[in-house]
């Protein structure tokens, strides 16, 4: 091959790469923002989104976040924020859960985060869960605190339920704080009673049902 | 007594609201001692020792009481309750007199629930002399600590009464967040040989979320030895969503001691409602809606929402791009709406009759980084 030959085939080769490179800019433009969103505004959640992909997190959230913010006429100022925090939260939460974790998971992570919780927390959820899916024991995380448990206390309940909770439980014991809760009783109480009514599920192997209790 | 029968003694202090007897002002306290077996629904059958003092105070056109409880069970859990009733009476106009009255209480049970209520009541009496019937309409406030609504009540009664014997007959209908029930109330009170019997059948006779079914309690009052009194009673009665209070079986024994020497407690337990009007609440309170997920089958999943007297209801969310969905109207104050998506955590916010964004109860809120709240919804694999 002549030099010739060698500084065609380099110009071409840059060439291609440009234009796939720009062919899949193009591609990663989400369709769903256009019109909801000053074109300026889209142009940065673009970039955003495309970051994010690039480094192995969901996009999807990002784009509903957008999306969030235009259905309820924020600016464009506060859109690009709001999905760059989160962008960020879900590479803290990707961080402690572990680059296996699925999109919802992270999500939920990131939820987690926002309301308390710390990497840490979701590092030692992800390490006591290893198998299973973390997305609601996460999300009921956030909701504890969100209730006014203590983080610290209500991250302890989650590990110790992690251990033997499948989901459905998890959504029906975060139910039941939040009812003791509106019924009168502290946060910490709450979450202590119902704790206790679940570690004797879980004890008892989930054989029998649990006996009705004297008043 | 168990703690159901402090409703009753509360009543007594309003009874005479409605009994309109022309009496000089009277002052009385007594003190209950009682054991009772309580059974309640869900909860094994207990033991329960109870101490329940209460004073009342009765003019012409003025009835004030306030009575408290504790109720210890043999578990050594116990409940606290506390209530104050007032009642004023308009003049009369031929047959016709006005009334007002109102209602404070409180109960705890140890750590686990706290109820505090406040309602105010209007009635209209057409008074005869051995007999009558009311129109009347209470609302108010019931706080479960942080949350809070506002219960409705309506109601219509009659009432008789014959030598030793009165008879009362009470129609109610109640609502209260998302629960509504009508009850047909039949009561009556026989004094035969110093000794005052009270007896009632409650049926209620249509309910949403309250519970239907028929309860009867009887109680005798045995006179002992000048002021000291033998109580005695038992019965089923309804489930109170409301306060918290789940339906149950009692029979109760206890002593009664007047501080001061007591008078027959005439009336025809018209006033019962009066203070059970503290224990049923019930409130539908427009304006507000609840989410739940009824069901996830497959990629999809189905929103139910239930918002009083709404005329549309719409629904946004992570799951739908953020464009505005109309839920269907299943029944009555029910809607609905099946979308596609994964279990999840997913933002969403609820609008009813085409007004603002907000949170459904159901949901925890959450700043949404824009000025307002959303609500975050869980969808778990089942």
């Amino acid at each position: 091959m002549t030099s010739t030959t060698k500084w065609l085939v380099r110009v071409l080769g840059c060439a291609a790469i440009v234009t796939c490179g720009m062919v899949a800019s193009a591609g990663a433009q989400d369709a769903r923002l256009e019109g909801r969103v000053p074109e300026a505004v889209r142009t940065e959640v673009d970039v955003i989104v495309e970051g994010a992909r690039a480094a192995g997190l969901p996009t999807e959230a990002l784009i509903d976040r957008a999306l969030e913010g235009a259905s309820k006429g924020a600016d464009g100022t506060r859109i690009v924020a709001a999905v760059r925090r989160l962008r960020d939260e879900l590479g803290m939460a990707r961080d402690a859960m572990g680059s296996a974790s699925t999109a919802a998971e992270l999500v939920a992570g990131a939820s987690a985060l926002r309301a308390g919780a710390s990497a840490d927390h979701l590092n030692l959820l992800r390490s006591q869960r290893a198998d299973e899916p973390l997305t609601v024991a996460a999300a009921v995380l956030a909701d504890l605190v969100a209730v006014g448990v203590p983080v610290d206390t209500a991250v302890t309940a989650v590990l110790a339920l992690a251990e033997g909770a499948n989901d459905t439980e998890f959504i029906a014991f975060r139910r039941n704080v939040e009812r003791d809760i509106a019924l009168g009783a502290s946060p910490v109480a709450a979450l202590g009673v119902r704790l206790d009514l679940a570690a004797e599920v879980f004890t008892t192997d989930r054989a029998p049902p649990p006996s009705p209790r004297k008043p | 007594m168990n703690h159901r029968g402090l409703a009753a003694l509360a009543a007594a202090a309003l009874v005479h609201a409605v009994g309109f007897q022309t009496i000089a002002a009277q002052t009385t306290g007594t003190l209950d001692l009682g054991g009772s077996w309580v059974d309640y629904e869900g909860f094994l059958g207990s033991a329960a020792v109870s101490l329940t003092p209460t004073v009342q105070y009765d003019a012409p056109t003025v009835s004030l009481g306030a009575t408290g409880s504790l109720v210890v069970f043999e578990s050594g859990n116990h409940i606290l309750q506390a209530l104050a009733a007032a009642s004023w009476r308009t003049p009369a106009i031929g047959s016709l007199r006005g009334e007002v009255s109102g209602v404070a209480g409180a109960n705890k049970y140890e750590e686990a629930s706290t109820f505090t209520h406040a309602l105010a009541r209007s009635r209209i009496h057409v008074t005869r002399t051995r007999a009558g019937g009311w129109v009347g309409a209470a609302t108010g406030q019931s706080s479960f600590s942080g949350a809070s609504g506002t219960p409705f009540q309506i109601e219509a009664g009659l009432w008789a009464a014959l030598d030793r014997l009165a008879l009362d007959l009470t129609a109610t209908r109640t609502w209260f967040d998302e629960i509504e029930y009508a009850d047909v109330v039949g009561s009556a009170r026989l004094r035969e040989l110093s000794v005052t019997f009270h007896g009632s059948i409650r049926a209620r006779t249509w309910s949403a979320n309250g519970g239907e079914g028929l309860y009867g309690e009887i109680r005798a009052e045995i006179p002992i030895w000048r002021r000291l009194v033998a109580l005695v009673g038992g019965g089923r009665y309804p489930s109170d969503p409301a306060r918290g209070v789940l339906a149950a079986n009692y029979a109760s024994v206890g002593l009664r001691v007047s501080a001061v020497q007591g008078r027959p407690r005439l009336s025809s337990q018209i006033a019962r409602t009066l203070t059970r009007s503290s224990d049923e609440h019930a409130t539908l309170v427009p304006g507000q809606a609840r989410i739940e997920v009824r069901s996830v089958d497959g990629g999809a999943f189905t929103l139910r929402v239930r918002a009083p007297g709404a005329e549309s209801v719409d629904l946004a969310g992570d799951f739908t791009d953020w464009n505005p969905v109309a839920l269907t109207r299943v029944n009555g104050d029910v809607w609905e709406v099946q979308l596609p998506g994964a279990p999840g955590l997913y933002r969403v916010n609820v609008r009813l009759n085409q007004g603002d964004w907000m949170v459904p109860r159901g949901l925890r809120a959450a700043e949404d980084e824009f000025g307002g709240l959303v609500g975050i919804l869980v969808i778990a694999e089942r």
